[in-house]
């Protein structure tokens, strides 16, 4: 099991009440925290990038501890999405908030890797696809390799805004571009 | 001279108002001087009739006493003493003479010459009791019995119920009188010293004794009768919140090991109230198990809930009881605690008892640690809420139950 090879980055997750969403407001606040620092750590452990709220993920780690015996509820589960979403680590990805994509890096922080990347390699003020960034060979050792289309977009979308990229509606989302411009621009 | 006998189901038909008297066994008759004896079998003698069985036809025959004059015993040469019975009409009726065992014949005798004298026939003359026999009988018995009891509980109830009118007219006199009572303190000498032996006077004769004066001057006389409450159960919650505390700090000390010096009968009651399950739990009492605790301690002269609050609430307000009334958060529940004791210092010690019996990482039940506070289970929970809402615990709900453990999230803060 996947679980097996990841250990938390917290002791806390081996005790029972850390499974208990908590009624007094300090400690629940300081508890979702925890648990925001134990989703992305696992996540990006596993390069998972997106959450469901359902069963089978309360089922399934990190929101079940066999070992503690101990899973959470699906309102738990809601509840720290939503915490993560209301602390810029994730976002709703539909309007009933049943799926969440998880960032456990900030799009600001996909952003600046790749526009590192760009000025890097040399691929400033040319066109690039979405597609050739997720899946390429010239990006096959970046973090942001096998990047979610969506995710990725949330991040060129961030570099937009601070006006080092422009992105170019394609005709599928694997056709979407994007042009990096340099910083003097 | 004898009759056939009405019977019913081969037993003779009782007349009204017959009683029987005696056996005669075994007895043979004769009508008139001469002739043979006859001999019958179960022979009896009621207050109204003698009545036998005649020997082989099994048929029911009597002499009825109201047509007898007179009876005497005599006795013959040949055949040995015998009661000779003389009837009353005509004059010159022949005699019916009756035999029976020798030992029996004395008391044959007097019992005709008495039922003869008591004439019990004349009551109700010769009626029969027609259809009123076996269980009809005993039933109607039974009805008429019944009708008497009712009668007498009716009386009863009438005498109850003036007996009460006049309780009540006497405690509307004895409010009357402790009112005009008190309102009167500021009057003079001697009409107050006039009081005073009148209030004497009525606890002296029963109508009133020193507690019903004072309660039913409550309202005139201000607060008298909560103070002296207050006082008492002030000190009576001291005195529990004060074993608690030694239970709880000190587990191991059984309180049976401890010499009873102080033991008043006080001590005693509390120490018995608290080995029944119900005790200060980690410095506080509920104020519904405080009235349990007090009024059994009482034994009488109960008080109620109101007179409780009231109380305590003035022992509260008073600083040298040292007391303390907490609301808990639902708003509904009151606990009484002494006045050093707050929500940091009792969830400390209850951090203190989770993790010294369930690990520095384990959790307790509210029971788990009611049971180890010897106080109830709602007193258990209410504080370890209290212990959560201050941060100093967190719970772990399962479908086992609702846990409660050390606050542990911010212990990589320390």
């Amino acid at each position: 099991m996947e679980s097996n090879q990841w250990s938390s980055p917290t002791e806390f997750w081996d005790l029972p009440p850390f499974f208990t969403i908590q009624p007094t407001d300090a400690t629940r606040e300081k508890q979702l925290s925890l648990w925001l620092q134990v989703v992305c750590h696992y996540c990006r452990a596993q390069r998972q990038y997106f959450i469901d709220i359902s069963e089978r993920m309360a089922d399934s780690a990190p929101f079940h501890n066999a070992k503690a015996k101990r899973k959470l509820t699906l309102d738990g589960l809601r509840k720290i999405c939503s915490y993560m979403v209301q602390h810029g680590h994730g976002v709703w990805m539909d309007e009933g908030q049943n799926r969440m994509a998880v960032f456990w890096r900030k799009p600001q922080e996909w952003a600046a890797a790749i526009y590192r990347w760009a000025s890097d390699s040399g691929h400033l003020n040319s066109v690039e696809t979405l597609f050739s960034l997720r899946e390429g060979d010239d990006t096959r050792d970046q973090d942001f390799h096998g990047l979610p289309h969506e995710i990725l977009l949330i991040a060129l979308q961030a570099l937009e805004g601070q006006g080092k990229a422009q992105i170019f509606r394609g005709s599928s989302s694997d056709h979407d571009g994007v042009k990096f411009f340099s910083q003097a621009a | 001279m004898n009759d056939e006998v009405a019977t019913d189901h081969g037993r003779p038909t009782p007349f009204l108002g017959e009683e029987e008297v005696s056996k005669i066994s075994p007895l043979s008759w004769k009508v008139g001087h001469g002739g043979d004896y006859t001999q019958g079998k179960n022979g009896r003698l009621t207050s109204h009739r003698l009545l036998w069985e005649e020997e082989g036809s099994s048929a029911w025959r009597c002499i009825r006493l109201d047509r007898i004059r007179d009876t005497e015993i005599k006795s013959s040469w040949f055949h040995g003493r015998k009661v000779v019975l003389q009837p009353s009409t005509p004059t010159d009726a022949p005699p019916i003479s009756l035999r029976t065992a020798e030992s029996e014949l004395d008391a044959l005798h007097s019992h005709v010459t008495a039922a003869l004298q008591q004439a019990v026939w004349k009551v109700h003359g010769y009626q029969l009791q027609s259809n009123v026999g076996g269980l009809s009988r005993v039933l109607r018995r039974q009805e008429g019995r019944m009708q008497q009891q009712e009668e007498t509980v009716r009386e009863a109830l009438n005498d109850l119920q003036a007996l009460r009118q006049n309780a009540n007219q006497m405690a509307e006199m004895a409010r009357h009188l402790s009112r005009s009572y008190s309102s009167g303190n500021a009057a003079g000498g001697a009409e107050q010293a006039e009081k005073d032996e009148l209030s004497q006077l009525m606890v002296d004769y029963g109508l009133a004794d020193a507690t019903l004066l004072q309660k039913a001057s409550r309202s005139a006389s201000g607060d008298d009768y909560y103070q002296h409450l207050a006082h008492d159960l002030g000190a009576f919650v001291q005195r529990v919140l004060a074993k608690s505390v030694t239970n709880s700090s000190a587990p191991e000390a059984s309180t049976t090991d401890q010499p009873m010096s102080d033991a008043e009968g006080d001590d005693a009651a509390v120490a018995a109230a608290q080995n029944g399950g119900i005790s200060g739990g980690n410095g506080m009492l509920l104020l519904h198990d405080l009235f349990c605790l007090f009024n059994r301690w009482k034994g009488t002269e109960l008080i109620s809930p109101e007179e409780l609050l009231t109380a305590m609430q003035m022992a509260c307000d008073d600083p040298s009881q040292g007391l303390r009334l907490r609301r808990f958060a639902n708003g509904r529940v009151l606990a009484v605690h002494s006045a050093d004791m707050d929500d940091d210092r009792m969830a400390a010690t209850l951090v203190a008892l989770i993790e010294r019996t369930a690990g520095r990482n384990g959790g307790m039940s509210a029971s788990q640690v009611a049971a180890a506070l010897k106080c109830s289970v709602s007193l258990a929970l209410l504080q370890l809420q209290a212990g959560e809402a201050r941060g100093h615990l967190v719970r772990d709900d399962t479908v086992q139950g609702l846990y409660f453990y050390r606050n542990f999230f911010f212990d990589d803060a320390k």
